[in-house]
């Protein structure tokens, strides 16, 4: 804690950020429209079922936590993706299952066109520094018993990216690249604060210079104004290396600040996706307006109306036994006959292909997120 | 799981605006220059270092701040809760009428839960895991009323109702393990007010929540509050969340309340630079996008080893408008801010109002 | 409820007969399918009396054959045979035969199993509020002159072996201060009184010994149980902290107690050498160590499988006993 790394105010442009792989090949796509986008990932009907044992009978049953169920988006190079819902809903599992760090029960990974579902350990090996994770743990993804550059230079070593002799000097740019002091790649995780050990999880994704990273609510363990550091080191990281990112977040104005397109989770399924605007502008699914309209918002006290409140009723069913049809009904106040009885799929918002909805009854609110003028 | 198409309700309205402050409301909680230190092996930590600020009864204080700011050790030293062999305390607390500094454990006993109640953030491990909801409410109210555990139970069960726990008369005699997060936060709520008191400190009781369970429990509390008329403490470090709450707002830093004023005056026309500074970190849900967010450099102190002078100067953008090194050689006073009645600051700027409305405000939407 | 105990018990069936193909399997078979024929020879042993004597006493029948045998003995006992005629009956439950001593191992066992239940649970009387009460205390005056104390105490005692410990205390305690009376083994029936006091010196060095071991568990527990979110909770209800440590913090406490104690006594009743030897009294330990010099194989087996059953029972009654002290575990 004794350093005073002069952490958001290191400028950007200083750095010497060399040459990132992912970056040269986001040059080109950066200025494209969306339509011309090049897919890095695309997923479809992603399941994973995770067994449970039921002891309810002499013998011990084993039944299914549908904890992902049928989830299918794609993700452009360059762009990212954010994960929305509440604890249970399955975006922790479909992170872990992008980056293999579960096996799938069933459904493809697409990883520039090539299936990785199925691969096994040996042959998904030299594809794990294509796609790193950063976790929500500061504390508790780093090896307290390793230095900052055997931590950091670890995957480098592994890899082979850097000669021996060149990986301190490579560690030490990452460190500066992420804001933090050089000179102290021989300290150790516990000598540093949270927001700066997020910054050594982040400079040990960045090392194997990934085309993805998937962020698992990277900063919620952190303080507001720190927060406010790391995801601003994001910012510019996907900036200017055109990494492409899946954003794993419950704050809704972090993934809003963040994220080019939102998908919304609830109970293992995608409720609803779609760009910013779509998802917090123009929301048509029930759940993400309950969301939206959950979320406290600063506005009110600035002398704003309140927006239409909704208040969601009852808790989460299991995931065990989810409900028939659409999953959202027992909750859903719009709910009928023909939501217990036929699944509603992800279908195109009117004249916006890209925005989904997976509900019988879409509809669009858009006074849920109070305005207010910059006065 | 009922799979009945009966589930599905319709949506609560929700209940959130505060009520008009009423300025002659009896001053129920008065914290005066409060320090709390723990004696270490590595040295004294500095937990408080001199906090004030009132609390009037059936309104809502927001003690806002991060981690080690020194919210949840100052309110725990109104209920007394600090080991007191382990624990230096000084200034005052007068709650009700009573001097808690120094108070024996035994007057301690009979303001816990019958004067001042807590709830604390995480509902899971804050109930005892192996024994009934019911009897650890029941527990506290015959912790302060000669009443039979038939009665005493009954207690229980009404308060169980009163906090929308469904089929309380069943719930009572579960296990914390068999209800759901925001069921507990609800049970824990119902354990706070079951003997009334005049005040309920949360401390971050949404925080391990989700956000539709956090707005259904901050709707909850508005409403009993409504009904009980208790006063609150709330301890966040949600700004959103004070808004929504709050009539009342303190904001600490490093252990030292930094601002108080109204709710509205703090988030909407703050004059403490590291209030700015909380305020343009958090991402607004309706905030443009694609502009950098503008966090607060730096860390916060260590608590062994305060700096010299105002303990926000190391990360304050402001220090040079003020004359000669006085944020690093002089602690400012917390006194009140130029021209504003009412409203506290720990700060030596002279003007904050101006370079707020000039340099900051048109930042932050 | 019912359905948890059934299972329990349907896999507290299902170890002990596991536990007894696998003790027959290795002291019946195999290598060792000739150790009582060369016991009953001696040193007149050759390879054709081996056989002569094997197939007098049936024992190279097929293995299924004699484990049917066996099986038969554990549960309706069975007659002993040389050469076709009845030498012997062994009463159910059958543990086996001593060929050289012509007795059940059940008889034996019998004679030396009241010695370890006296032992064990009077000595777990002693122990196990002994070991609480002064955990507790310990443990919630941590720093205290009494919490140091019992720490000094029950790190030295727990960093001795315990043959040595108890010898010391033997000596000084029952031969040279005389403050306890000297310990034997007097049937309960035959004389109670003497019996009592027969047992008082094992039971409090024994107790004692014991008690200090688990102080330190249940203060470390009670330490880390007092510094939990719940008994803040408790405290903060208002009620006396004689109820917040006794009440709440003790009542988490208590089952990794228990479990701690239950498995613990199920593994001394199978026999402890040490007391039994130190205290002059003999038990299963002793009947262990004196078939093992004479290479008495079956009795070893029994004695093997009767530890078995000690420490499944004890592991049966932990599971139930868990149940009523934490409901939470009710359905695993």
């Amino acid at each position: 804690m004794t350093d005073n790394t002069t952490d958001a105010a290191t400028p950007a442009d200083e750095v010497n950020l060399g040459k990132h792989r992912a970056a040269e090949e986001a040059e080109t796509i950066v200025h494209e429209t969306s339509r011309e986008r090049e897919t890095l990932l695309k997923v479809t009907d992603l399941v994973k079922h995770f067994p449970v044992k039921e002891y309810s009978g002499l013998f011990p049953k084993t039944l299914q936590t549908h904890a992902v169920d049928g989830v299918s988006f794609d993700l452009a190079k360059g762009e990212t993706l954010g994960l929305v819902g509440e604890s249970g809903c399955g975006k922790t599992t479909t992170g872990r299952l992008v980056t293999r760090l579960l096996d799938p029960t069933s459904g493809s990974i697409e990883f520039e066109g090539r299936d990785i579902a199925q691969l096994k350990e040996k042959e998904l090996r030299p594809m794990r520094r294509d796609m790193q994770l950063i976790f929500q743990d500061p504390y508790g993804s780093l090896n307290p018993r390793f230095t900052v550059l055997k931590i950091i230079g670890a995957p480098l070593e592994i890899h082979g990216l850097v000669p021996k002799n060149k990986i301190k000097a490579r560690v030490q740019e990452l460190l500066e690249l992420v804001g933090l002091n050089p000179e102290h790649v021989n300290r150790y995780p516990n000598e540093f604060s949270g927001g700066q050990r997020q910054r050594i999880g982040i400079a040990r994704a960045l090392a194997v210079e990934p085309k993805l990273i998937v962020a698992d609510e990277p900063v919620s363990a952190l303080d507001v104004s720190i927060q406010a550091q790391v995801m601003n080191l994001m910012g510019k990281l996907r900036k200017e290396l055109g990494i492409s990112f899946v954003f794993i977040a419950h704050d809704l104005g972090i993934v809003r600040h963040f994220c080019d397109r939102i998908a919304v989770m609830y109970l293992g399924k995608i409720v609803e996706m779609g760009d910013r605007e779509d998802i917090y502008e123009k929301p048509q699914h029930p759940y993400t307006q309950a969301l939206l309209s959950a979320a406290p918002d600063l506005n009110v006290v600035r002398g704003a109306e309140p927006g239409e409140r909704i208040r969601l009723v009852g808790d989460l069913p299991s995931p065990i036994n989810p409900p028939s049809g659409c999953r959202f009904r027992t909750r859903c106040w719009k709910a009928q006959e023909i939501c217990a009885a036929e699944e509603p799929l992800l279908t195109p918002a009117e004249g916006k292909p890209e925005h989904t909805i997976a509900c019988h009854f879409p509809e669009v609110k858009s006074d849920l997120v109070v305005e207010v003028d910059a006065s | 799981m009922t799979d009945t198409l009966a589930g599905a309700p319709a949506p609560l309205p929700g209940s959130t605006r505060r009520p008009p402050l009423d300025p002659n409301a009896e001053l129920l909680l008065e914290v005066k220059d409060l320090q709390v230190q723990f004696p270490t092996e590595d040295g004294m930590v500095n937990a408080v270092n001199g906090v004030s600020y009132e609390v009037r009864a059936g309104q809502t204080l927001a003690i806002v701040g991060e981690s080690g700011s020194g919210k949840s050790v100052s309110s725990m030293a109104i209920m007394g809760l600090h080991d007191p062999k382990r624990t230096r305390i000084s200034g005052s607390i007068l709650l009700d009428g009573q001097e808690l500094v120094g108070a024996s454990q035994e007057k301690f006993r009979s303001i816990r839960s019958a004067t001042a109640a807590m709830i604390f953030q995480d509902p899971q491990s804050s109930l005892h895991p192996l024994k009934k909801v019911g009897a650890q409410i029941a527990e506290a109210y015959q912790a302060h009323h000669k009443v039979s555990k038939a009665v005493a139970a009954k207690r229980a069960v009404e308060m169980l109702d009163r906090v929308g726990v469904p089929n309380p008369d069943k719930r009572a005699k579960q296990l914390p393990g068999e209800f759901s997060g925001g069921m507990r936060q609800r049970a824990m709520i119902a354990l706070g007010l079951v003997n009334d008191p005049k005040l309920l400190i949360a401390d971050e009781p949404t925080t391990a929540l989700d956000v539709t369970v956090q707005a259904q429990i901050l709707d909850l509390m508005n409403d009993l509050q409504a009904e009980f008329g208790s006063a609150i403490i709330m301890i966040t470090h949600d700004l959103a969340v004070v808004a929504e709450v709050a009539d009342h707002v303190l904001v600490m830093y490093a252990g030292r309340s930094v601002e108080f004023g109204t709710a509205p005056q703090v988030l909407a026309q703050p004059r403490h630079p590291y209030t700015w500074g909380l305020l343009s970190s958090v991402p607004s849900l309706t905030a443009d996008v694609g502009s950098e967010l503008k966090p607060i450099a730096g860390n916060p102190p260590s608590l062994l080893n305060l700096p010299s002078g105002c303990s926000f100067r190391p990360r304050c953008k402001y220090s040079d408008r003020v004359a000669g090194d006085r944020c690093a050689a002089e602690l400012p006073e917390f006194r009140e801010v130029p021209g504003e009645p009412g409203r506290l600051f720990r700060c030596h700027l002279e003007d904050p109002a101006t370079i707020f409305a000039d340099e900051v405000a048109p930042t932050l939407e | 409820m019912i359905v948890y105990i059934a299972r329990r018990l349907l896999l507290a069936i299902s170890v002990l007969f596991a536990t007894i193909v696998l003790t027959f399997g290795l002291f019946f078979t195999g290598p060792a399918k000739d150790a009582v024929a060369y016991q009953l020879c001696g040193t007149k042993c050759t390879n054709q009396i081996v056989e002569q004597t094997n197939h007098r006493l049936g024992l190279d029948r097929p293995v299924i054959s004699q484990f049917g045998d066996y099986i038969k003995g554990v549960v309706a006992g069975r007659d002993i045979k040389s050469d076709g005629v009845v030498t012997g009956h062994c009463d159910a439950p059958c543990l086996g035969w001593s060929y050289v001593q012509s007795q059940s191992v059940t008889t034996m066992v019998k004679q030396a199993l009241p010695v370890n239940l006296a032992i064990v649970f009077g000595a777990a009387f002693l122990y196990i509020p002994l070991g609480l009460l002064l955990g507790v205390m310990s443990g919630r005056t941590r720093g205290s002159p009494l919490d140091r104390t019992l720490v000094g105490v029950s790190q030295v005692v727990g960093n001795m072996p315990y043959y040595a410990v108890a010898l010391i205390l033997n000596l000084y305690l029952i031969f040279q201060w005389h403050l306890l009376p000297g310990t034997q083994y007097i049937p309960l029936t035959q004389d109670p009184g003497g019996w009592f006091k027969g047992f008082l010196g094992i039971w409090l060095i024994f107790g004692l010994f014991n008690a200090m071991l688990y102080v330190r568990y249940v203060r470390t527990f009670m330490i880390n149980t007092l510094s939990t979110d719940f008994v803040r909770t408790a405290r903060s209800k208002g009620i006396s902290e004689r109820k917040v440590v006794w009440n709440h913090a003790l009542r988490a406490t208590l089952a990794p107690y228990l479990t701690l104690i239950g498995l613990d006594i199920g593994l001394s009743l199978a026999g402890s050498i040490f007391t039994e030897q130190i205290f002059n009294v003999s038990g299963l330990g002793q009947l262990a160590i004196l078939s093992l010099r004479q290479s008495d194989l079956p009795v070893i087996a029994g004695t093997v499988l009767v530890g078995a059953v000690f420490i499944i029972l004890a592991n049966l009654i932990v599971d139930l006993l868990y149940v009523v002290v934490d409901p939470t575990v009710k359905l695993t």
